[in-house]
Order: C-alpha cells, then sequence, then structure tokens
C-alpha cells in the first residue's frame, strides 16, 4: 500500500491529512456508492482529474483557493478580464502591483506559488474562444460569473457536450457535473447541474432575468422620478447627441470623466425637476449596471460551490439537490430547494439536439437547404440564442421573410453563430410543430 | 475639471433638502474606489465603524483565518492573532494564510504576515501566548477589543474568556469544526441594531392618520376632470388615499382593519380605473394602486422590536429613579453608569411615541408611475414631515438629556438622524452568556432528544456530539479518530461514553429523566465524527469564515441583523440550522 509515500513527496503525508480522512475511511452518511480507497486521494491529484474554474472574481478567486487546499492540483481558471482597484476588496488573490494585469494568469501564479504542488493553467480570454473540445478534458466545471449571458453560454456548451446513445439517452460519463455560484451583496446562490438529470441554468432562466432590468424610455424621456431616471438619460440620451469625448467615443463606465460628465448632465436635469442629484457613486452604479459585493459572500457561495465539487468527484458524499440561496441580512438562512427541469427547455429539453455540420463561412441559406433536404423540414424557421441573446436568424412567414431576407446571404459567421450554438428550428409548413433543436458544429473552429 | 458649471440655476434644487451647487466634479478617492462594491452596501458610516474596529483571533486554524480575511479585506482596523502552536504540514493543506517554507515557525506570526498583505491599509498583530495562561496574566488584555473570534478552543477557556468578555460588553464569536461539519455561536450582552437593511420593508405613509399636507395635495387632485395622459400618471398614492377616504365615509371613518376590508378597497379602485371603452384601459398606476392595498393599508402598530426598546429604557429609568430615591450609597454599578446613546434615543422615541401615537417619519417613498412633480411633490411632502419629525426628536431628546443631568447635545446629529430614519426597524440583539448557552436548560435537551429519537443527523446530536468530543479530548489529549491507526472506529466507544455523561450531565436537574429520548447518539454520528479526526476540511472552513466575518461585520457596523441562536453547518446536506 503506497498510503506512507513520505519520501517521494515531501509534505503530501500529514499535509493532506484532513482530505483523505473523507476518502479513505467510511462513513454511514457517504455517497451510496462511495468505497473509501487509500488510492483515491492519489487518483484526485492525477492528470485525469482536471477541474475548470470559470470566472476569476471575486467568486473565482475564492474557488481556485478552496480547490487546491481541497487536494487537487490540475486546475485551469479561465477570465475576460484584467484587474481593476475595485476588485481588492475581495479578490484576495490581487495585489495593488497587479493592477492591470489579466486576472486569470495573476489568480493562477498566487495559487501555484501559496500552495506547493498545485498547477493552475491560466486561460486569459473568453468562453467562445475555446473550441468544444477544450470543456470535455474537465471531469467537473465549476462557475463564478457575474454575467447571465455567460452562464447561459457556459451552459449550453456543458449541455452540447453531453452524447446519446442508440435510444436517445444522455450517456452517463459524458455529462459534466456544471456547479453553478452567484453572489449579489449579502445574498448567494449555488446550483448542481447535471445535464438531463438536473435543471440546466436555461432550465430556470427566468431566475436570472430580473436583476438586470433597465428604465422604461417614455419614464425618461418624460416623467423621470428618481436620481436614476436623470442619470440614464444622461446616459442613453444626452451623450449619444453631445458626444462629449469625441464623435463616437462609447461611455466608458470605468473613465470616472465619462462617469462625471453623465453625474454633471444628470444634476442639471434632477435639478430642473425637483429631484434629489446624484452623486459619483450613484451614477457609476446606475451606469455600469454595479452589482454591490463583499468578500464574506463570495467566501461562503464559492465554498458552497467547491464542496459540490469534491462530492461530484470523489462520490464521498450525495450532491447537493440541486439548488441552495443564502441570505445573511437578517440572521443567516441557507434554503435547499430541489428545482425542477423544464420538458420544453431549448438547452436541454428532448430529443437532444441533433448536429449540424458546416463551414463558418457557409452561408444561412446552405443550412436552411439542407433543413429542407435532410431533416423534413418544408418552411423552416430558425432562432439561435447568439451573445446570450435569442435572435430570430429566419422566420418563413410573408410579413418577416422580407425583414430577414438579408439573412440569408450572410455567413454564420457574420451572423455572430459560432460552434456549439444551439438552432431552434420550427417548420411553418406544420403548425403546433414542437421545435427541434440542433447544435452547429463548424468545422473550421472558432476563427471567427 | 470645471467646477463653476451652472451654480447660477440653484434655487429650484431648494425644493430639496439636499446640498445644492455640488455639481463640481467629485472624482472618488483611490479608498472610495478600492472599496466602492461593498460601500454600496454599509455606506461610508459603515465603513468607517469597520476600519475603527479592533478584532482579536484567538486560534489560527482553517475557520480563524478564513474568518479574519473577509474582515481584513474589506479594512478592519487592526487585527491581532493570539496562537501558541507552530506551522505544521497539516495547516498547509487546511490554512492557506501558511505555507510549507514555513513549517515550524509560529503560527499567530506566519497567518498575521501573510493576512496582512492582503490589504495594506489593516494593521496586524500577534501573540504566541497560551490562551489559558494570558486570561490569567492579563485578562484586561482581551476587553480592549471591538470584537474577539474564538476558533477551535476547548471549552474550559472558552467559560473563563467568555464570562470575561460578557462581563465587558465584548462580543464574541466561538466556532467549532468537525471535518464537514461546524458550529457557531454568537454571545454579546447587548448589540444595538441602528440599521436592519430589512430586504422588502413596507412603506411608512402614515395614511391611517394622513399628513395634512398630503390630505391638501390628494384633495386638489380631480381625478373625474384629468386627462387621460394625467390620470395615467396620477401616483398610486394619491389614488389609493382617495379610494380609502370613500370607503372610510362609508364605515364611519374607520381604517381598514382586516383582509376582507382591504380588498373592499381594492374594488372600489377598480370601479374607478378608466376602461378600455376609454381607450386609456392600460393604466399602471391604478394597478399599483390596487395591488398596494396589501401594504400600504396595514394597520400601524407598533413593531415588536420597538416596544422591546422602550420597555428596556422603562426599565433603566425605573432602577435609576428607585436608586436616587433611596439615596443608599450606590452599590448598585448600573447606577453608576450613564446611558448609552441608544438608551437616551430610545427613551425619547418612547416620549414621541407617547405624544404622536407614531414613530418618526423616515421620509422616502417608493417608485411609482407617475408625472415628475406630482411624485416629487408627494416625496418633498413626506421628506419635510420627516424633517419636522427629527426636529421635534431632537427637541425631546435634549429634554431627556438635560433630565439627568446630561450635555444637550450629547448625542452626535447624524447618529439621532440615523435613529430616527430606521425607528421602525431597531432592535437590541441579546444573547445569554457562553456558559449558558453552551449548557442548554434540562427541558430543552430532554425535548431535542424527544424530538430527534426516531430522526438521523440532527443539529442538536450533532452539537452535543462536539462538546462530547471537547470531554474526550480533555481525557486522552487528542480528539476521536485523530489518530494514524486504521481502525479509527476504536474511539467510538469511548466517544458514545462521554456523550452519555454530558447528557446525563445537562439533564441532571431535571426529575423525570426518563422521559426524554435517549441518552446515547445515534451510531451513525459517532461514526462519522471519528471518521472525521477532527480533520479541518477546507471548503468547510472557508463557508464558515464567510459567514462569521458577515456577522462580526453586523457586530462592528450595528448594521444588518446578527443571527444569535447556536447554529450548526452541515456540508453533508448544505443546511444550516439552529442546534435547539
Amino acid at each position: 500500500m503506497a498510503l506512507h509515500d513520505v519520501q517521494s513527496s515531501p509534505g503530501t503525508d500529514n499535509r493532506w491529512r484532513h482530505v483523505r480522512r473523507l476518502l479513505e475511511r467510511a462513513g454511514p452518511l457517504g455517497g451510496p456508492e462511495f468505497e473509501p480507497d487509500p488510492e483515491l486521494f492519489s487518483a484526485i491529484r492525477s492528470d485525469l482529474v482536471q477541474i475548470l474554474v470559470v470566472g476569476a472574481g471575486g467568486l473565482g478567486c475564492e474557488m481556485l483557493k478552496d480547490l487546491a487546499l481541497s487536494g487537487f492540483v490540475n486546475l485551469h481558471l479561465i477570465d475576460m478580464d484584467t484587474i481593476d482597484l475595485s476588485n481588492l476588496n475581495r479578490q484576495f488573490l490581487f495585489r495593488p502591483k497587479d493592477i492591470g494585469r489579466p486576472k486569470a494568469v495573476v489568480a493562477a501564479e498566487f495559487v501555484e506559488r501559496r500552495v506547493s504542488g498545485c498547477r493552475v493553467t491560466p486561460h486569459f480570454g473568453k468562453l467562445e474562444d475555446k473550441p468544444l473540445e477544450f470543456y470535455r478534458q474537465f471531469m467537473c466545471i465549476v462557475c463564478g460569473l457575474d454575467s447571465v449571458q455567460a452562464r447561459r453560454r457556459l451552459n449550453q456548451i456543458v449541455c452540447s457536450l453531453v452524447q446519446f446513445d442508440e435510444s436517445d439517452q444522455p450517456i452517463p460519463t459524458s455529462v459534466i457535473p456544471l456547479i453553478d455560484g452567484g453572489t449579489q451583496g449579502f445574498q448567494g446562490h449555488c446550483r448542481v447541474v447535471r445535464a438531463h438529470a438536473t435543471p440546466c441554468l436555461e432550465c430556470t432562466a427566468d431566475l436570472y432575468s430580473s436583476t438586470q432590468q433597465g428604465f422604461p424610455l417614455c419614464t425618461l424621456a418624460h416623467t423621470p422620478r428618481l436620481p436614476e431616471h436623470c442619470i440614464e438619460f444622461a446616459r442613453i440620451m444626452q451623450w449619444p447627441q453631445e458626444w462629449p469625448f469625441g464623435e463616437e467615443v462609447p461611455v466608458d463606465g470605468d473613465d470616472p470623466h465619462h462617469v462625471d460628465w453623465i453625474r454633471t448632465e444628470a444634476c442639471k436635469r434632477a435639478r430642473q425637476f425637483g429631484i434629489r442629484e446624484p452623486d459619483f457613486r450613484l451614477t457609476q452604479g446606475v451606469v455600469k449596471h454595479i452589482i454591490p459585493a463583499v468578500a464574506s459572500t463570495n467566501a461562503v457561495i464559492s465554498a458552497q460551490c467547491v464542496t459540490e465539487v469534491f462530492k461530484a468527484i470523489t462520490g464521498c458524499y450525495p450532491l447537493l439537490n440541486n439548488f441552495a440561496n443564502f441570505s445573511d441580512i437578517e440572521g443567516v438562512a441557507v434554503n435547499v430547494v430541489p428545482l425542477e427541469r423544464n420538458p420544453q427547455c431549448d438547452v436541454c429539453g428532448q430529443p437532444p439536439p441533433k448536429p449540424l455540420t458546416f463551414n463558418s463561412r457557409d452561408s444561412l441559406q446552405t443550412v436552411i437547404n439542407q433543413l429542407k433536404s435532410e431533416h423534413g423540414m418544408t418552411r423552416p424557421s430558425l432562432t439561435a440564442c447568439v451573445e446570450g441573446r435569442d435572435v430570430t436568424l429566419y422566420m418563413d412567414l410573408s410579413f418577416l421573410r422580407d425583414q430577414l431576407a438579408d439573412n440569408l446571404d450572410k455567413s454564420l459567421a457574420e451572423l455572430g453563430l459560432l460552434s456549439n450554438t444551439v438552432l431552434n428550428v420550427t417548420d411553418s409548413a406544420q403548425s403546433g410543430m414542437k421545435p427541434v433543436t440542433f447544435v452547429l458544429n463548424l468545422e473550421d473552429g472558432m476563427e471567427t | 475639471m470645471s467646477s463653476t458649471n451652472n451654480n447660477n440655476n440653484n434655487n429650484k434644487s431648494n425644493i430639496n433638502s439636499h446640498p445644492v451647487g455640488r455639481s463640481r466634479s467629485q472624482l472618488p478617492t483611490p479608498k472610495a474606489k478600492k472599496y466602492d462594491r461593498q460601500l454600496r452596501l454599509w455606506g461610508d458610516h459603515g465603513q468607517q465603524a469597520i476600519e475603527q474596529a479592533r478584532v482579536l483571533l484567538i486560534g489560527a486554524n482553517a475557520v480563524g483565518t478564513e474568518t479574519l480575511k473577509n474582515m481584513v479585506l474589506p479594512g478592519v482596523g487592526s487585527f491581532t492573532i493570539m496562537d501558541h502552536r507552530r506551522v505544521t504540514e497539516e495547516d498547509c493543506g487546511s490554512n492557506f494564510f501558511v505555507e510549507l517554507a514555513r513549517i515550524g515557525e509560529p503560527r499567530a506570526k506566519v497567518c498575521a504576515e501573510l493576512l496582512r498583505e492582503l490589504n495594506e491599509d489593516v494593521i496586524g498583530d500577534f501573540l504566541e501566548d497560551r490562551l489559558d495562561v494570558l486570561l490569567q496574566r492579563d485578562p484586561g488584555f482581551f476587553t480592549g477589543f471591538s470584537l474577539v473570534i474564538a476558533s477551535g478552543v476547548r471549552h474550559s477557556d472558552l467559560l473563563v474568556l467568555s464570562d470575561l468578555l460578557y462581563d465587558r460588553d465584548v462580543p464574541l464569536i466561538v466556532c467549532q469544526q468537525h471535518g464537514m461539519l461546524a458550529t457557531c455561536q454568537l454571545v454579546a450582552r447587548e448589540h444595538f441594531v441602528w440599521e436592519a437593511h430589512p430586504d422588502n420593508p413596507l412603506p411608512d405613509l402614515r395614511l391611517e392618520n394622513p399628513l395634512p399636507e398630503f390630505v391638501a395635495f390628494c384633495d386638489a387632485q380631480d381625478l373625474s376632470a384629468m386627462d387621460s395622459q394625467r390620470h395615467s400618471h396620477t401616483p398610486w398614492l394619491v389614488i389609493l388615499y382617495k379610494f380609502l377616504s370613500k370607503w372610510r365615509q362609508a364605515n364611519a371613518g374607520k381604517f381598514p382593519s382586516n383582509y376582507a376590508e382591504r380588498q373592499a378597497v381594492r374594488q372600489l379602485i377598480r370601479s374607478g380605473e378608466r376602461g378600455e371603452s376609454d381607450l386609456h384601459g392600460d393604466e399602471e398606476n391604478w394597478r399599483q394602486a390596487q395591488s398596494a392595498v396589501t401594504t400600504a393599508l396595514l394597520p400601524s402598530k407598533l413593531p415588536s422590536n420597538v416596544n422591546e426598546l422602550f420597555k428596556l429604557a422603562d426599565q433603566f429609568w425605573l432602577r435609576r429613579q428607585q436608586l436616587s430615591d433611596s439615596s443608599a450609597p450606590s452599590e448598585d454599578r448600573q447606577a453608576a453608569v450613564p446611558p448609552s446613546n441608544w438608551l437616551l434615543l430610545c427613551r425619547t422615541l418612547a416620549e414621541f411615541y407617547r405624544q404622536r401615537g407614531c414613530l418618526p417619519l423616515c421620509g422616502t417613498l417608493p417608485d411609482m408611475v407617475s408625472d415628475s412633480d406630482r411624485y416629487v411633490a408627494l416625496l418633498n411632502i413626506y421628506r419635510r414631515a420627516a424633517d419636522a419629525d427629527l426636529v421635534e426628536f431632537s427637541r425631546l431628546l435634549r429634554v431627556v438629556c438635560l433630565d439627568i443631568g446630561l450635555s444637550a447635545d450629547s448625542v452626535p446629529a447624524s447618529q439621532i438622524a440615523l435613529f430616527c430614519k430606521n425607528a421602525r426597524h431597531l432592535r437590541l440583539v441579546k444573547t445569554a452568556s457562553y456558559r449558558e448557552l453552551s449548557r442548554p436548560l434540562p427541558q430543552t435537551v430532554a425535548r431535542c432528544l424527544e424530538e430527534t429519537a426516531e430522526a438521523g443527523p440532527s443539529p442538536f446530536w450533532w452539537y452535543l456530539l462536539f462538546h462530547a468530543c471537547d470531554r474526550f479530548h480533555t481525557e486522552f489529549g487528542r480528539f476521536p479518530g485523530d489518530t494514524d491507526d486504521v481502525n479509527f472506529l476504536a474511539d467510538a466507544g469511548q466517544l458514545k461514553l462521554k456523550c452519555q455523561q454530558l447528557a446525563q450531565d445537562w439533564l441532571a436537574s431535571l426529575a423525570t429523566t426518563s422521559a426524554a429520548g435517549p441518552t446515547s447518539a445515534p451510531e451513525d454520528l459517532l461514526h462519522e465524527l471519528c471518521r472525521f479526526g477532527r480533520a479541518e476540511v477546507h471548503s468547510v472552513a472557508a463557508w464558515m469564515g464567510g459567514v462569521l466575518s458577515q456577522e462580526g461585520i453586523k457586530l462592528i457596523t450595528g448594521q444588518f441583523v446578527p443571527e444569535t441562536r447556536t447554529m450548526l453547518y452541515d456540508a453533508v446536506s448544505q443546511t444550516f440550522l439552529p442546534v435547539f
């Protein structure tokens, strides 16, 4: 038994005793199929166990640390942002000297330095920069994002990795558990997605939608009542009329001069209507849609997510079923809710999406032709989720046909369609038909 | 940046009671930028309180350093770590604030250094003393902190520590971790919550006894004479008031007191809506008025949390009165203690309520569909009334202060304003001492034993077992299962024995012990605890560290409401439940 392999790897004998107790000792509360095994700990440190952390912000930093101290050594971290001063109140792997550097790179360096033996591969970029195959290598994906759109995209990726057997049943080994964490101020959630067994993020998309809403334009233009209305008026209506920082220069919410211009204009408007004048903080909050964030909530949610990753990979305890809500404004409350799947879900609803293989330079017309010739469609209409938004690509209805005809000649790349995009297709010739989902497979990868 | 723009047109903004002419540039300082995301939650004054706080951590284990991390990041004034242990290999597999290269060095020192790196604004210090020794040698040391966190400290030391702190009003947070489980307990004799930040506060509108200015405003609105634009932009508050008045006239002037009566008002409003025949059927403001019936027409009654405060203030003044009447040499230390600011304010609040029959207005309005002028006019009516309440409250406060020989300006104006604005949500949070909390009443124990006789893992059993583990440790110098022996379950028998003894002790004074359920813990739980062997599973520690830091921030800032119950986090089921 190679349990006490002290000489070969210093520090692993006693160092990981905490985690190993869970893996090497049987316990009555363990998962139904859990068998303790002294080799299990070496196994989770082998190349077979790769974990992807999506997002290197407040949650991502915590998750990375928690995973490293759970004994995992093959971590990947993907994030497209660079470090800003306002991150430092919670993103504890960053220091003032790191401002401007890519979050993924700095976080990876820090954790590798602090937790020796742990390897973190940073990916500075967007989710869609990676081919689908990139995601297939992971045994588990844990996500700490603040954007609904990016979450939906990741969900789509994870769901599209699922393979099906001849009888259209998902093959369990192709299902990568997705653990999703999110916070807003003192509230947060952790959820476990096992595609086709539990609801995917799309099944319950309405859970996320309410937080990111704007104000009606007519309120901004005609009946402002709040300082926020004046700010949005200055940003949406006045800015593109006056271009205060040069023609076509868009608002940069991180540029204090931009924010201050908006604040000044908003104050003028506020005075005109007798509304309280907004200060800089409020202005920037509205302009950037800032979600308040503290270290404590991020710590809680990330820790919960990583505990679930540990369970998902080792099987040492049953997984959370399947959503936990957290709030510590009044007392501390944790509620576990088993969310239910949506059988009509665009992403994971049955039947499984069929692959459509094309080249990114192919036109939409080519796709429609194939749908007609090979999938028995007569008048296919197509919608897709592009950059987190539902977009109608083509609709074979007389009054819309002209408007959307231009799309037919555009290439898939021009339409913003990437590999793994799910296309929802209905046939206008067959009324009442449920949409059929296809997943786009672009042979020339992501070079769009 | 131009700082002179548009100060000429300021007379209009005098409608607002807010500073005018501040349109000159006000770019944030680097510090405001760094803390931006949290300042939006607790404000500059909350931040100031955090920056003045001195936190002591006893026990630099995983839960302890994770807790401190989440307080150093938001900028706690200073921290001190007290720990007599040396960094071990095990620490490097559970604690992020140690390093392999520093094994053998004092743990307090290493953790303090690595935590200090997180925030250059924070002062960090450490002590290598043993807790029991320092408690004997220098008890005064402990009472100089604004908050003490004790992680993994043994029960016998906690008793001494918490008696000391409780007596001196220093809040204490206690936590213990075993593997996938952790308990925590706040110990605070008195903690005043200035700003509860309720999630969905009810609007503060005084519709039961409406403000005269508000009545005049509404009376001047003639709904039937309005064109459709004006009609569909009348604030729901005006609509609600008008139909409420109608209903009151028809009901001998009474205010709706139950669901059916509120629904009757709703029906009246519905009848007044201009229907589709008018081609303006889609009147959002009228729908808002109908749904507001459930929140804006609740009969005003004194919130129980505020009533509690009135009683406390009464008791304090009564005791004071008795002492001064008896003119005996004061032996009661309470008499010498002048009332704290919150007590002075509560006394004043009670007086305000006695005279007015209501609490000071908070002076805010929810947003609602409306044209600008009428919304702003309404808001200003409520603001002015709130300002007037504040003036009156301040006058009463001066009387209260002078009455007991304090200076009239004993309480800073900013504190008075904060108090009045949050009057409905104020509360005092209290817990018993750790000595009492950690020795539950026999009745409680009997009830818990009975309730959980059938069930598997229950928070109560875990809690009892945690204390049994402490006893095990006292006797054997290690925790059950904390051994390299493959036969880790060998400790289960002794743990079971300790558990039984403990349950008997807790039940001791109860005559009918037989009424209680079994006093021997479920085998599954004994087994599981031995499996853990006191493991500090990092993600579980990090979870608890997140929760405890926020509880600490609540105590430091007087904002949000602390959790006062003894709680158990079970990472297996992802639940956080009260033990009793």
